[in-house]
């Protein structure tokens, strides 16, 4: 039977740091999404969900809620990109200073739906995330955010609206340029 | 069925969440319209585009990165609190084994009334108190200090607020001895400046914020205890009275080969924290380890570190990373040019139906402000905030939110007035989780907001 956040992050507090695998495996692929959308690079993203899980890892003892501790990790994975991009920011004037190029960051495969979902509304990109980047089933969505199941279906049938739009957006700017 | 009704069930269709009498009203409006059954396929497109990009994700395996990471820190974590757990054991064992040069020392520790444990290997026979004194005779011939501290903190928040896993921001201090009794100071961040001409201060929360403050005014908290770098120890000795901290006086050789002079002081969280909302979030607040070290030839003050012990960890979260003694400071750094758009922080001031203000507790004045805000009602708003106007900014953000709940107020730590639990949902669509603080402790007597924004 597949645990629950709640007993992998008691087992990680009682210092059994392997059971935190558990934990890594089942919301890598909501904050890959998170942070690509956010920094725009496979690599920059895989690097930045390394650290946030790192900082997670040390910090659980923190953690007031158990049951929300993938919005959590979203905050962690916010404030690790921020400092990313900085560090990123500070090297490229560096690197212009030095009349060095920059190289070209690799994106992944649909940046422009990364940054589309990783643009919506918290409440309604926690649902994209773990629907679609966490293999949740709607039900487990609704049990990991701990709303209704008609909200989360409700929340998603908006978040498809917003990210068509911003699609839509997207292809247009590219065609005009 | 009518479009719209379909329209909101489409997302259950296509879940395979709907009962069979919704399902098949669902089915029946798809052939007969051809606008929603365009929806549907637009929809379907974006769910296998979302989880074609979902698959791609999932093919990245982070597991080894990150327990390799975290076994590598954990390792390193360990032995530095090894390190800093035999520096005491060591020096609990000199303390046991010394006796009778601890004799001295005790004779002050008695008379003072303090928990101070002195001992010392190039000066055994000297006491606590003259080495105190020392110090305190170098430190008064200081003409000014240049001091730049890091520290885990935000830029634009109050001076006090630590976070342990917040980011290092440096911070820059400046003081004028010019024999007055508060001399001239300034305090920097990148959010935040205090300046102190030597009769009042003047406190600029950056862009446009600013607050006056008396002579004495608690602008920068804690690091005016740092500021007053010539009474440093002295503050320790009186706070060890106080609070019950417990001072080790010790001798190293520090990096530089040259003797130092090591204060190390185990403090406790000042206040009540049954609940806990405010423990570890400033130094006060939290059960630490702050580690002076002094030249032992000329007694001034060389390095700090303070520590945060939790559970699991020591974590550092202020250190100095620099001191200069009697550099020339330019006057210029002790005055502030404002902008011009400058929104001031004032004390709030009696209002028509004063009275109906003064009875409300802390919750209702929580309701009350979130309820101005919902109904864009900036007159009504102003009444319970702290300073003169509401600008565009705090408008945009605050106005027409909703408030999804609020708890019950409580207490922490040594905070004068109240939190207040609340959550509410942005015009933006956000939610924020948080706890409202709200203080009582003014002229016009009744609550209002003082942070948690």
């Amino acid at each position: 039977m597949e645990q629950t956040d709640k007993y992998y992050v008691e087992r990680c507090r009682n210092g059994h740091a392997d059971d935190f695998r558990f934990l890594v495996r089942r919301y890598q692929g909501p904050l890959l999404a998170h942070l690509a959308g956010r920094l725009g690079s496979r690599d920059s993203a895989e690097e930045a969900a390394q650290e946030t899980f790192v900082r997670a890892y040390f910090t659980i003892g923190k953690l007031e809620k158990p049951q929300s501790l993938f919005s959590w990790l979203l905050g962690i994975a916010n404030r690790v990109a921020k400092e990313q991009q900085r560090n990123l920011q500070r090297s490229r004037q560096l690197a212009e200073s030095l009349s060095q190029r920059t190289s070209a960051v690799e994106l992944s495969a649909d940046y422009a739906l990364e940054r589309a979902v990783t643009a919506l509304p918290e409440s309604y990109r926690q649902v994209v995330l773990l629907r679609y980047y966490g293999g949740c089933s709607c039900s487990q969505v609704a049990e990991k955010l701990g709303m209704p199941l008609g909200t989360v279906t409700k929340n998603l049938s908006r978040a498809y609206a917003m990210l068509r739009k911003s699609l839509q957006q997207n292809e247009d700017c590219e065609v005009r340029k | 069925m009518n479009c719209a009704e379909c329209k909101e069930l489409l997302v259950g269709y296509i879940e395979g969440l709907l009962e069979d009498s919704q399902k098949q009203a669902v089915e029946s409006h798809l052939q007969i319209c051809p606008p929603c059954r365009a929806e549907l396929k637009h929809i379907s497109a974006l769910r296998d585009r979302l989880t074609a990009n979902g698959k791609a994700s999932a093919r990245i395996g982070l597991e080894n990165a990150v327990l390799d990471r975290i076994l590598q820190e954990q390792s390193l974590k360990l032995r530095k609190a090894n390190k800093i757990d035999r520096q005491f054991q060591l020096w609990r064992k000199i303390m046991k084994s010394r006796i009778s040069r601890l004799a001295a020392a005790a004779v002050v520790i008695a008379a003072a009334g303090l928990s101070i444990v002195f001992f010392g290997t190039s000066m055994p026979t000297a006491s606590a108190a003259r080495v105190l004194a020392e110090a305190a005779e170098a430190m008064a011939k200081l003409r000014s200090v240049y001091i730049k501290v890091q520290i885990r903190t935000m830029p634009h928040d109050n001076f006090e607020l630590i976070g342990l896993d917040y980011d290092f921001v440096p911070h820059e201090m400046w003081k004028q001895f010019d024999g007055t009794f508060h001399g001239k100071w300034r305090v920097e961040k990148p959010g935040r400046v205090v300046v102190m001409d030597g009769q009042s201060s003047l406190l600029l929360i950056k862009p446009n914020h600013a607050a006056k403050g008396e002579a004495g005014t608690g602008f920068v908290l804690w690091l005016k205890h740092l500021l007053d770098v010539d009474k440093v120890l002295d503050k320790e000795i009186e706070l060890a009275r106080i609070e019950g901290s417990e001072l080790h006086l010790t001798h190293d050789t520090g990096l530089d080969g040259k003797d130092k002079l090591v204060v190390a002081v185990e403090a406790l969280a000042q206040g009540d924290f049954t609940n806990d909302w405010l423990k570890n979030k400033s130094i006060c607040a939290s059960n630490n380890l702050r580690i002076y070290a002094f030249d032992a030839e000329t007694k001034l003050l060389e390095s700090l570190e303070v520590y945060v012990h939790t559970e699991r960890e020591d974590v550092l979260v202020l250190r100095i990373t620099d001191i200069e003694y009697d550099p020339e400071i330019d006057p210029t750094l002790f005055t502030l040019e404002l902008p011009e758009d400058v929104i001031w922080h004032e004390q709030p001031k009696e209002v028509p139906s004063g009275y109906k203000y003064r009875q409300m507790l802390p919750d209702e004045v929580a309701k009350a402000f979130f309820q101005a805000c919902a109904d864009e009602d900036w007159d009504e708003f102003l009444k319970y905030w702290s300073f003169s106007v509401v600008d565009q900014r705090m408008k945009a953000y605050l106005g027409g939110l909703e408030v999804i709940s609020l708890g019950e107020p409580f207490k922490s730590g040594r905070y004068p007035g109240w939190f207040v639990p609340y959550e509410i949902r942005l015009k933006s669509g956000q939610t924020k989780k948080y706890n409202l603080a709200v203080r009582n402790d003014n002229p016009a007597r009744r609550y209002i907001v003082d942070g948690g924004i």
